[in-house]
């Protein structure tokens, strides 16, 4: 079954949170003809609800910048997330995309309702940047780093 | 209008009865047929894409037909252009009529690469496939996919527009 919402949002970074919040109860995701859509293996309730919530929510977290340009060799970039909806959170899911291929993955810790992640030294390119909350209503958010070269 | 067997005339005489049945409503059948036709060009500003690894809808209401069938066969067709996100991936393409899928292993056709070894080029995709015989009625085509795990699978749509069509013969 499908979980279906408006809006056609990026496709890896969909996959990506679905995959790790919903694991194998999903085949994965699509996107186009103006919609976003969740493939469910079969009738759950909880990954229904867990797939609506991801959909929901995608792109609500409210991030310092959602847009960072720089030079190499500049200051490493830091993206910070004050969302009162992570306040409470241990920690927070994470993606980074280099030139649209897997960079880096995996969960940081929010230190007193605050999230802080440091890009080290980012070469030439376009990252993504995508942050997930692992529980809860499963908001996230992407900044994009811009960075040319020095 | 439903096929009749034509008639072998001998001597009886030619009533209308006849006329309207062996020429009239055969012409009809055969006019019928050669009139069922359903086609859709999709245009638009963001393309398709899937991680989907069961088949699912490339888009449920665009590249969705519905076809007057007569209890002819039917001819599906599909072009389009495809590429991956990752390389040596596949790509499964399948029909679904009625909303069961035709093939329920991997589908009709199958697309590999186009990923970064191919560039990152999309990549024709074409085929047509005949579905024998389908009972007399509306029956619905819709076109399927999948991939594999690790791979986002787009369809061209901002720059080719592909096309699916249905034709009863």
């Amino acid at each position: 079954m499908d979980v279906i919402s408006a809006g056609t949002f990026e496709a890896v970074l969909l996959d990506h949170i679905a995959r790790q919040i919903i694991g194998r109860g999903t085949s994965g995701i699509s996107v186009g003809g103006g919609l976003s859509r969740v493939h469910l293996l079969n009738h759950s309730a909880p990954n229904q609800r867990r797939a609506s919530d991801i959909l929901n929510h995608f792109n609500t977290l409210r991030l310092d910048e959602n847009r960072i340009s720089m030079r190499e060799g500049e200051a490493d970039p830091v993206i910070r997330c004050r969302d009162q909806a992570i306040a409470n959170d241990i920690d927070v899911g994470y993606l980074v995309l280099y030139d649209g291929e897997v960079y880096a993955q995996g969960n940081e810790s929010v230190n007193a309702g605050e999230l802080s992640l440091t890009l080290s030294r980012p070469a030439a390119g376009a990252y993504s940047v995508f942050v997930y909350r692992l529980r809860g209503n499963y908001a996230s958010a992407a900044v994009q780093i811009d960075v040319q070269e020095a | 209008m439903a096929w009749t067997s034509p008639k072998t005339w001998t001597s009886e005489p030619l009533t209308s009865i006849d006329l309207n049945t062996y020429v009239r409503d055969n012409q009809n059948h055969l006019k019928d047929r050669i009139d069922s036709s359903a086609s859709h060009i999709v245009n638009g500003s963001k393309n398709y894409s899937t991680t989907a690894t069961a088949w699912v809808d490339v888009d449920m209401k665009e590249l969705s037909l519905t076809l007057q069938a007569h209890g002819g066969a039917v001819l599906i067709g599909f072009t389009g252009a495809v590429r991956h996100h990752a390389d040596s991936k596949a790509t499964y393409f399948n029909i679904a009529v009625d909303d069961n899928d035709y093939f329920s292993d991997d589908g009709i056709t199958q697309f590999h690469n186009a990923g970064r070894d191919d560039g990152f080029r999309f990549k024709p995709i074409s085929f047509v496939v005949m579905i024998p015989a389908l009972p007399t009625g509306s029956h619905v085509f819709k076109l399927r996919w999948k991939t594999v795990r690790s791979n986002t699978t787009v369809m061209d749509i901002e720059k080719t527009h592909p096309q699916f069509w249905a034709k009863e013969i």
